[in-house]
């Protein structure tokens, strides 16, 4: 088998000619901007800043290439059929973690169903460990140093085991069942040694994501990177491995004893080896894998700087743009992810240059006139206009503007750890729990641009106010640019006082209908508005005093546990007309421990990916449109979110779901079991101001994708009889309760 | 931004006002009213220092060319006019005014060339 049939193309053959000639189109406007800006408007009586501004641009505009070449092709992949008889390695490797959050990895990599080995690589050496893998079946290694940190710990296994391939996760990458089920086909073809699916992260409080669970969208800082750059570089034969969520085939690796360990990102650097000696790598953009993301700022900054440290120095080791057996767009590829890191240099100057500007009245652009502004504005609306397009709704330039900002600093300074050097290139392990102090010194280089940024604007309003200068024009501009960095700056700011994460666990969004066994029969309905295995945030529509202790039983889908929880704190009354409590699970047996993990891993995750899935408003704006023109005018009477509990009465009996959405001539809700189409039931709707009840006709039954048969649930359209009661109940329930 | 870093950014900005106006204080003196100026006995050095600048807005320059006149300092008054006109060289109000104050001055040589320019240039304009 050849993996390179599997290959398929992502957009229709119209969209990719149109995308690439509207990424050369912006190519060579900025290319024609940059001509225009050296031979016209470099300022001589500031030389050297108007030649650093320059500089800086150039470095935007090779950025932009690397980005559209990379993304030129996007593909995706079709899943061969898994091989019969493959000996597979599980490798989950640790060194400090929780044994809580790695126990849900170590389940997670048992629990796959195509037969494997499970090994936990132990660079902790922690007895708390041994006595999880023996409670959960799997085989513990470890070792007396940590020389060469995670990639040797990772070789120190890879000469204890035998398997054909190895699958590989970092201590909080939770597997699916179907990982290997979906990534193992590719190995028929001899010649891949890796495959690699995207990193998600399902703590999407984390300092990396934006959510809105209104429009139903999410920014993830590295979708870029996993819906876009990846898909390209496997269009060219160089996506890599990025560390956690790969497999990889063990005779690639035997020459080298396994992961390459000159550099602290080894992942890369094996990629790039591997792929120089002519193997082939896969990338499979399916979410089989889910992980946590650093929680507070100075956890990010280390994760970041490890990374750029760690790529800009392979250069030094492997030269993707030297070294022999690449061909060129591998080298391209490989060399625009080191040239990535680099952005740092390009971003200071911007930052700094409206300060400069303010303070000494200098322009780092000469002949500032009508013409230069006509170039000007052509080539940042081509720059918008092809990023908006060619990302496809995933690159948003203002989040993306921020991050920068985040992280301009610790690309310097992996930049000069690159340059100078530093005594050893040490691993550091990214903390997951936030929480941890020093978040104020870690965005210090903010502080000190946003100071710059204020005085230079005092500076300059107190020159123009008394008359030292009188360049409003010039002020202005200088002025605008300023302010839209010290909003970037103040964002990046608010980031490290976001409030301490103190939970154990992560609480995801997710709406399980949770009945109160200890209070009166009538109308103990109530709904959890998020989840972990150490607690909920209860919506109840009555007092409840904090402190008190509850007899709950949560419905995770087809299955139920009962507890006891503790009300911990009163989050006050919602929009909806719940009051929602932070409600803590007592004494909860390691069994429902891992039991409403299973339901959070299998259920809520899959759930939040799909649900936050929209498209941005632009395009849903068209698609509705294209949809009346095209003929549907009829269109679906409008929905809208509700996650209400309900009981739901059938024919072989009744069950408890929560709602998804209302609208004024029917519901949906998540069954956890199958109901027939056209079949009549009753539904028992418990809102915040009562309960309702109603017959309803099953319109629509589909079942929702998912790989453990325990966990099939079925997305289930109601039809309710009487819209004025449907309205009613609206307006009743005023079901915002995600909003 | 927490109350700490807000509290040592007004400090840093209101030493910066501190450093604007010891650096800036002659600009600043002359945005004064010009009847206060008028009376002010250090007013030519405060103007000197002003002249002295590289950079300062028409604004300033206008009002040392205007307390100058009403002090009968026909010197200081000519050196900020030429600084206005320098700035302005397409300014004929600005010129007539600066030939005035020449011809006030007795550098009538200077403002006689300026009036023939300025005339010169009112043939050339078609009689403007």
């Amino acid at each position: 088998m050849n993996a390179d049939t599997t290959l398929t193309f992502l957009d229709s053959p119209a969209r990719r000619v149109t995308r690439k000639v509207v990424a050369l189109l912006a190519i060579a406007i900025y290319l024609g901007y940059l001509v225009y800006r050296g031979l016209y408007t470099i300022n001589q009586e500031a030389l050297v800043f108007s030649l650093t501004v320059y500089l800086a641009e150039i470095h935007g505009f090779f950025s932009l290439v690397f980005y559209y070449f990379q993304i030129w092709e996007l593909r995706g992949r079709r899943v061969p059929p898994v091989p019969a008889e493959l000996a597979v390695d599980v490798f989950v490797t640790t060194f400090n973690e929780d044994v809580d959050l790695l126990r849900q990895t170590v389940r997670g990599a048992i629990n796959m169903r195509y037969p494997h080995r499970t090994f936990v690589l132990d660079d902790g050496r922690r007895a708390e460990v041994k006595a999880l893998c023996d409670e959960l079946g799997c085989e513990y290694l470890t070792r007396e140093n940590n020389e060469h940190a995670k990639a040797g710990n990772w070789n120190n296994a890879f000469r204890q085991t035998s398997g054909d391939v190895i699958a590989t996760f970092d201590a909080d990458h939770v597997p699916r069942a179907d990982y290997l089920e979906r990534t193992l086909g590719f190995f028929a073809d001899p010649a891949v040694a890796i495959v690699q699916v995207p990193q998600r992260y399902h703590n999407l409080d984390s300092l990396q994501h934006r959510v809105s669970w209104r429009s139903r969208r999410m920014y993830g800082e590295q979708d870029v990177f996993f819906n876009l750059v990846m898909p390209g570089k496997d269009h060219w034969n160089a996506a890599f491995f990025c560390g956690t969520g790969a497999v990889l085939r063990r005779s690639a690796l035997r020459p080298h004893g396994g992961l390459l360990t000159g550099t602290i990102t080894e992942d890369m650097h094996t990629a790039l080896a591997l792929q120089a000696e002519g193997w082939k790598s896969v990338y499979l953009n399916e979410l089989l894998v889910t992980g946590l993301a650093p929680m507070d700022f100075s956890s990010y900054s280390a994760q970041r700087l490890r990374w750029a440290e760690g790529n800009l120095k392979i250069v030094r080791l492997l030269n993707p743009l030297t070294c022999a057996g690449l061909s060129v767009a591998q080298r391209i590829c490989y060399f625009a992810s080191m040239y990535h890191w680099t952005i740092g240099f390009a971003k200071i100057v911007f930052y700094t240059a409206p300060p400069l500007i303010l303070f000494t009245g200098q322009f780092p652009i000469a002949n500032f006139d009508r013409t230069f502004l006509m170039v000007y504005a052509a080539h940042l609306g081509s720059l918008v206009g092809s990023y908006k397009l060619l990302s496809r709704g995933t690159g948003r330039i203002v989040m993306d503007e921020i991050f920068n900002m985040a992280n301009f600093y610790t690309l310097l300074a992996a930049a000069k750890r690159f340059v100078f050097g530093r005594r050893a290139g040490t691993f550091v392990v990214t903390s997951k729990r936030g929480g941890e102090g020093g978040q104020e010194r870690a965005v210090l280089p903010q502080y000190v641009l946003i100071a710059m940024t204020v005085t230079s604007l005092v500076w300059s309003t107190l020159g123009l106010g008394f008359g030292v200068t009188e360049d409003v024009v010039g002020a202005g501009i200088a002025t605008f640019w300023a302010l839209y960095n010290l909003a970037l700056m103040l964002v990046v700011v608010g980031f490290a006082s976001r409030p301490v994460q103190k939970r154990q666990s992560v609480r995801l969004r997710s709406s399980v209908p949770i009945e109160l066994l200890d209070v009166p029969t009538n109308g103990r309905l109530a709904v959890s508005l998020d989840l972990s295995e150490g607690g909920c945030t209860l919506l109840w529509p009555g007092p409840l005093a904090v402190g008190r202790r509850l007899k709950l039983r949560l419905h995770l889908g087809p299955s139920a546990i009962e507890c006891d929880a503790t009300v911990m704190s009163v989050h006050g009354r919602e929009r909806s007309g719940w009051i929602g409590y932070g409600l803590k699970f007592e004494q909860l047996s390691p069994e429902m421990v891992d039991q409403v993990a299973d339901a959070l891993y299998n259920m809520t995750v899959p759930e939040i990916f799909a649900r936050l899935s929209q498209p941005s408003w632009p395009i849903r704006a068209a698609k509705a449109l294209a949809g009346r023109v095209g003929g549907s005018l009829r269109a679906r009477a409008s929905r809208q979110d509700a996650f209400l509990p309900v009981r739901v009465q059938h024919q072989a009996g009744e069950f408890l779901a929560t709602t998804r959405d209302l609208s004024e001539s029917g519901l949906s809700l998540i069954a956890p079991s199958p109901l027939k189409p056209g079949s009549v039931i009753r539904v028992i709707l418990r809102g915040p101001t009562g309960e309702w009840s109603s017959p309803a006709t099953v319109v629509r039954v589909k079942p929702v994708p998912n790989p453990v048969a325990a966990y099939r649930t079925w997305h289930v359209g109601l039809r309710i009889d009487g819209h004025t009661s449907v309205v009613a109940l609206r307006h009743q329930l005023a079901p915002e309760v995600m909003s | 931004m927490n109350r700490r870093v807000a509290v040592m950014l007004l400090v840093l900005v209101a030493g910066e006002i501190g450093v604007f106006y010891v650096e800036h204080r002659d600009v600043v003196a002359m945005n004064r009213s010009a009847d206060a100026l008028v009376l002010d006995a250090r007013f030519p050095d405060t103007a000197q220092a002003v002249l002295a600048r590289e950079r300062v807005s028409r604004r300033v320059l206008e009002r040392v060319a205007d307390v100058a006149r009403r002090r009968h300092d026909v010197s200081l008054q000519v050196v900020a006019l030429e600084r206005i006109v320098s700035s302005a060289p397409g300014d004929t109000e600005a010129r007539l005014r600066l030939a005035q104050a020449l011809r006030d001055a007795g550098r009538l040589d200077e403002a006689e060339r300026i009036y023939r320019e300025e005339l010169q240039g009112l043939d050339e304009g078609g009689g403007r």
